[in-house]
C-alpha cells in the first residue's frame, strides 16, 4: 500500500501558478499596506540629493565628493543616491555594470537624457536659474540648495517598521509608513531605492584610472514604479499611509554597506518635489 | 437542503417499501426498527464571580439540544436517518449561540454476500485512527461524519478491504474539500504468535477557493517564507498488532505528504508552514494474573490532519491522536486533562496493576510528554489503592501529581501548573444485597440503596489556585439518584481573590430504558476532554436537564 502512496505521489504533481516568488535581476514593486500603524512623530526636513553619475565621467568624483562633504556637514539629514547613467556609465570590460534600467528609466523621466555629466538635483526641485527649467544643478551649487531645502518645514515624516533580513534569502523587507503633517490638496507618491557605498571599482578620472575607486551611494534597485507609488490624494493633517517594501539582494552586494531609502514625493509634469526622505540600514 | 429532503423521503420511502415487502417476505427477513432519542435543555444563570459571560447568559438564557436517530434493518439493508436540533447552543462552540436543525445524519447500507456498500453518512477509521478516524462526540459537540460512499469486500474472516470518498460534514453542510481513503486489514500467525497486520490510504484535495484564500495568504508573506501549497495532501499508515499469550504489542507508522498548515508559536501567533509529517506509535500490554504492565510511546512530528487549513481549533478534524494521559474520571484529577498535540510531542506512558487479592489492588501510572523542543508538556505520577471491605463497601485512595503546560493546553499565557492531588472515595451499599424473585418485573423489586462519597484536594499555586472538592451521591438503583457537590477554591492564586463555590446537585430518574436528569452546576472554566479530545470551555452556571432512551 506504501507502494501505491509512492506511485500516487510521484504520479501526481501539481500545477500551481498562484504563488508570487522573485524572480533574478527582478525590480520589485512597493505594494500598499492596508494594515494599521502608529502615527508618525513629526520630524525635520531631510535632504535627497540625486548625484547622475558614472564611472566613465572623469568629473563625477568630485561630485562624490561634494555629496560626502555635504552628508559629513549635516549628519543624519542627507541622503543621497548615485543613479550611474547615460553611455559614460557603461561597463569596463569583464565588469559589472552599475547602471539599473529603472534608474535609466528614472533619469529620462526626470530631466531627460542627460548631456554631461556629473548631474545633480536637490529634492527634485526646479531651479529658476536654468533654461528650460529643470532639476538639474551642477554640483558645485548643491551646498546652497541643501541649506535652504534643510530648513523647510517638511510636510510628512516617514519612519521604518517591521524590518526584517533574512540573512540565507538575502531578502529585505520593511514597511514604509507616512503621516501628512499637514492637510495638502496635492496628490503623494512614495519611491524606495536600495543604495550601497564602499565597494570598489573602476572609476575614471581627469587623465587616468582608478582601478580600486571606493563609490558610494550607488543606486543598485529602484522600486517599482520607478517613478513613485501613489498614496494619498489631498492628505488631512495626521493620516498615515504604508507601504510594503520587500526585495532579495543580489549575492554581490554586502548587506553591511547597503541602505533603503524612502522619500514622499509629488509626481507631475514640473513637480516632482520630494518632501521628506528617510533612510536606513539593511540589518 | 432540497437534495436532502429527497434523500429523506427517498430512505423513508425505501422504509415504507421495505415494510410493505417484510410482509410478504419469509420470517427470517423481518424487518427490525430501533432507534434512541436524547434531548438536552440548559438554562443560563448570569454568575460574573465565576466569569459567565457568553452570549447566553446576555442573552437567549436558555438553550436546547436533539437527536432523534431511527435505524431499520431488513435483508441486508440498513437505513439510517438522525434528526439533529440546536436551539442557541453553546455545545458545538461555547462562544457562540448555534440555532440549526435538519437532517443530521443519513445512511442507506447493503450487504451483498462479501461485499458491503454505504452511501450517505457514515462514521469510520482506519487502524486506531491516526490516519483516519469518522467519529463523533456529542458532549463536546462533535460531528466527524463523512458524506459519500464507501464500499467493503470481506472475502473471509482474516481479510478485508474497503475504500471510500465523500466530504466530511460541517453541521448541516460539508466541507468543500474532497478526501478518500483505502484500508486493508489482515489477521495472520506463526505458531502461537497472531498478527492483525492493516496499512491505509488517504487522500485530500483542496477546493479552488481555498487555495485562492491561501495563495493570497501566501503572497503576502517573505519571498523567504513563500511556498506553493498543495492540493493534495497524500498520507499513508501501517499497523500491526502482535498478540501472545498474555502479551500483545501494537506498532504503527503514519506519514503524510507535505501540506499548508498553520503552526502556533509560542506566542500563540499562527504561522502558515509547508510540512509533512509523521507519527510513530506503539503500545505494549502485558498481563500475568492479577498483574497487567501497559507502556506506550508516541512521537508526533506535525502531524495536522484537517480537511482545511481554515478549520479552526476542533473543527474539520479527519483523525484520532490517542492521548498518553491517564484518562481520569474525578472531578479534580481530570481538572488538568490533555489532549494529543498534532503539532508534535515525544511521550511515552507506563501503567502497572497489581491486585494482591480479590479485595487489594494498586494502579500506578507514568505519563511524560514534551514538545519537540523538549519543553514539557505534560508529567503525571498517579497512585491508587483499590480496597473491598465487604460487599458493601469499597474505597479508593490515591494521589496524582501533575505537571502541565498551561499555555499550550489553554491556548493563551500562563505559567506551567504543578499540581499535587490526594483523592478518597468510598462506595456503601445499604440494605445488604439486593434480592430479585424470579419471575418479578424489575420495576416492582426494591431499590437498592448506595451512598458514595468523594474527598479531593488540588494543591497548586498556578492558575486560580488550590480546590477542595465534595461530592456525595444516593443511589436507589436502578431508578433514583441524588447527588451534591461543590468545587471550593480554598486558596486562591492571588490572596485577593474571592475564594468561590462551585457547588451542584442532579437527580436522575431511570424508567427502563429512559433516563431523566436535572441538575444545578457552577463550573470553573477550563478544559473538558473525552477520550483524549478536548475543548476549552468557558465557566457555567445554570440548570442542565437531558432525557434519553432508546427503542
Amino acid at each position: 500500500m506504501f507502494g501505491i502512496l509512492s506511485v500516487v505521489m510521484v504520479s501526481c504533481q501539481e500545477v500551481n501558478d498562484l504563488i508570487i516568488y522573485p524572480q533574478p535581476g527582478q525590480n520589485d514593486q512597493l505594494v500598499i499596506d492596508t494594515a494599521k500603524y502608529p502615527t508618525v512623530a513629526a520630524q525635520v526636513k531631510n535632504v535627497l540629493i540625486e548625484d547622475y553619475t558614472g564611472d566613465r565621467c572623469d568629473n563625477c568624483p568630485n561630485a562624490q565628493k561634494q555629496s560626502i562633504a555635504i552628508e559629513n556637514a549635516n549628519p543624519g539629514r542627507i541622503s543621497v543616491i548615485g543613479i550611474h547613467c547615460t553611455s559614460l556609465a557603461a561597463p569596463y570590460a569583464g565588469k559589472p555594470d552599475y547602471r539599473t534600467t529603472n534608474g535609466t528609466n528614472l533619469v529620462s523621466y526626470l530631466i531627460g537624457i542627460p548631456g554631461s555629466l556629473p548631474q545633480g538635483d536637490i529634492d527634485r526641485k526646479i531651479h529658476p536659474f536654468t533654461t528650460p527649467p529643470s532639476v538639474q544643478l551642477p554640483y558645485a551649487l548643491w551646498p546652497f540648495y541643501v541649506d535652504s531645502e534643510l530648513s523647510i518645514v517638511p510636510k510628512a515624516a516617514i519612519a521604518f517598521n517591521n524590518k526584517s533580513y533574512d540573512a540565507g534569502s538575502k531578502t529585505l523587507s520593511m514597511d514604509i509608513t507616512t503621516t501628512f503633517q499637514q492637510a495638502s490638496t496635492d496628490t503623494f507618491y512614495v519611491s524606495a531605492a536600495v543604495i550601497e557605498s564602499g565597494f570598489r571599482g573602476i572609476q575614471e578620472l581627469p587623465g587616468s584610472y582608478d582601478s580600486s575607486f571606493a563609490f558610494e551611494h550607488v543606486l543598485r534597485k529602484l522600486m517599482l514604479p520607478y517613478n513613485g507609488l501613489h498614496i494619498a490624494n489631498a492628505p488631512t493633517a495626521g493620516s498615515t499611509y504604508s507601504v510594503k517594501f520587500q526585495t532579495i539582494l543580489d549575492p554581490s552586494w554586502v548587506p553591511d554597506s547597503c541602505k533603503v531609502v524612502a522619500f514622499v514625493h509629488h509626481r507631475s509634469p514640473g513637480n516632482n518635489v520630494v518632501e521628506q526622505v528617510q533612510e536606513t540600514t539593511v540589518k | 437542503m432540497a437534495i436532502r429532503l429527497l434523500l429523506v423521503a427517498i430512505i423513508l420511502g425505501l422504509v415504507s417499501v421495505a415494510k410493505a415487502q417484510m410482509q410478504a417476505t419469509p420470517e427470517d427477513n423481518k424487518g427490525h426498527l430501533s432507534g434512541d432519542v436524547e434531548i438536552n435543555a440548559t438554562w443560563f444563570d448570569r454568575d460574573t464571580l465565576i466569569g459567565t459571560s457568553t452570549t447566553q447568559y446576555l442573552h437567549e438564557k436558555s438553550s436546547a439540544e436533539g437527536w432523534f436517530t431511527m435505524n431499520y434493518l431488513i435483508s441486508g439493508w440498513s437505513f439510517t436517518a438522525r434528526y439533529d436540533m440546536y436551539n442557541n447552543s453553546a455545545l458545538l462552540d461555547p462562544t457562540i449561540a448555534y440555532t440549526g436543525q435538519g437532517l443530521g445524519f443519513y445512511q442507506i447500507d447493503k450487504k451483498i454476500d462479501k461485499w458491503e456498500f454505504t452511501a450517505g453518512d457514515f462514521y469510520d477509521q482506519f487502524g486506531s485512527g491516526i490516519l483516519f478516524r469518522a467519529w463523533q462526540d456529542r458532549y463536546l459537540g462533535l460531528d466527524y461524519a463523512v458524506q459519500g460512499v464507501r464500499a467493503q469486500y470481506t472475502p473471509n474472516d482474516s481479510f478485508f478491504i474497503k475504500g471510500f470518498a465523500g466530504q466530511q460534514k460541517n453541521r448541516f453542510t460539508v466541507w468543500p474539500q474532497v478526501m478518500k481513503g483505502l484500508n486493508s486489514e489482515k489477521i495472520w500467525g506463526i505458531g502461537n504468535v497472531s498478527m492483525v497486520t492493516g496499512a491505509g490510504l488517504l487522500n485530500r484535495t483542496l477546493d479552488q477557493a481555498t487555495m485562492n484564500q491561501l495563495a493570497n495568504e501566501i503572497n503576502n508573506l517573505p519571498y523567504s517564507q513563500r511556498f506553493t501549497p498543495m492540493y493534495n495532501m497524500y498520507a499513508g499508515t501501517i499497523y500491526n498488532t502482535l498478540s501472545y499469550k498474555g502479551f500483545s504489542l501494537y506498532t504503527e507508522y503514519a506519514k503524510k505528504s507535505k501540506e499548508a498548515v498553520f503552526i502556533t508559536d509560542d506566542n500563540n501567533n499562527q504561522q502558515l508552514e509547508n510540512l509533512a509529517g509523521d507519527v510513530i506509535y506503539a503500545g505494549a500490554n502485558y498481563s500475568f494474573y492479577g498483574f497487567g504492565l501497559n507502556v506506550q510511546y508516541k512521537r508526533i512530528n506535525s502531524f495536522i490532519m484537517k480537511t482545511t487549513p481554515y478549520a479552526t481549533i476542533l473543527d474539520g478534524i479527519m483523525n484520532y491522536l490517542p492521548p498518553l494521559s491517564k484518562q481520569e474520571s474525578a472531578r479534580l484529577p481530570a481538572l488538568y486533562s490533555v489532549s494529543a498535540q498534532s503539532q508534535g510531542e515525544n511521550g511515552i506512558q507506563g501503567e502497572v496493576t497489581y491486585a494482591i487479592d480479590k479485595r487489594n489492588s494498586f494502579d500506578f501510572n507514568v505519563s511524560y510528554i514534551k514538545k519537540p523542543d523538549n519543553e514539557i508538556l505534560y508529567r503525571e505520577y498517579y497512585a491508587e489503592y483499590n480496597k473491598i471491605f465487604s460487599r458493601s463497601v469499597k474505597m479508593d485512595v490515591g494521589v496524582q501529581s501533575l505537571i502541565y503546560n498551561y499555555a499550550v493546553y489553554e491556548g493563551h499565557p500562563g505559567d506551567v501548573v504543578h499540581t499535587v492531588t490526594p483523592f478518597f472515595e468510598m462506595s456503601i451499599r445499604l440494605g445488604g444485597p439486593r434480592q430479585i424473585a424470579s419471575g418479578t418485573s424489575e420495576s416492582k423489586a426494591p431499590l437498592q440503596k448506595s451512598i458514595r462519597f468523594e474527598l479531593q484536594y488540588l494543591s497548586t499555586k498556578q492558575d486560580s489556585g488550590s480546590y477542595a472538592y465534595a461530592l456525595v451521591e444516593y443511589n436507589l438503583a436502578p431508578k433514583w439518584s441524588f447527588a451534591v457537590s461543590d468545587m471550593y477554591n480554598i486558596i486562591p492564586q492571588h490572596a485577593a481573590d474571592q475564594k468561590l463555590n462551585y457547588y451542584g446537585t442532579f437527580i436522575s430518574y431511570t424508567e427502563k430504558q429512559t433516563r431523566f436528569s436535572i441538575g444545578y452546576a457552577k463550573q470553573v472554566a477550563g478544559v473538558i476532554c473525552t477520550g483524549g479530545v478536548c475543548r476549552i470551555e468557558p465557566a457555567f452556571s445554570g440548570v442542565r436537564a437531558s432525557i434519553s432512551t432508546n427503542f
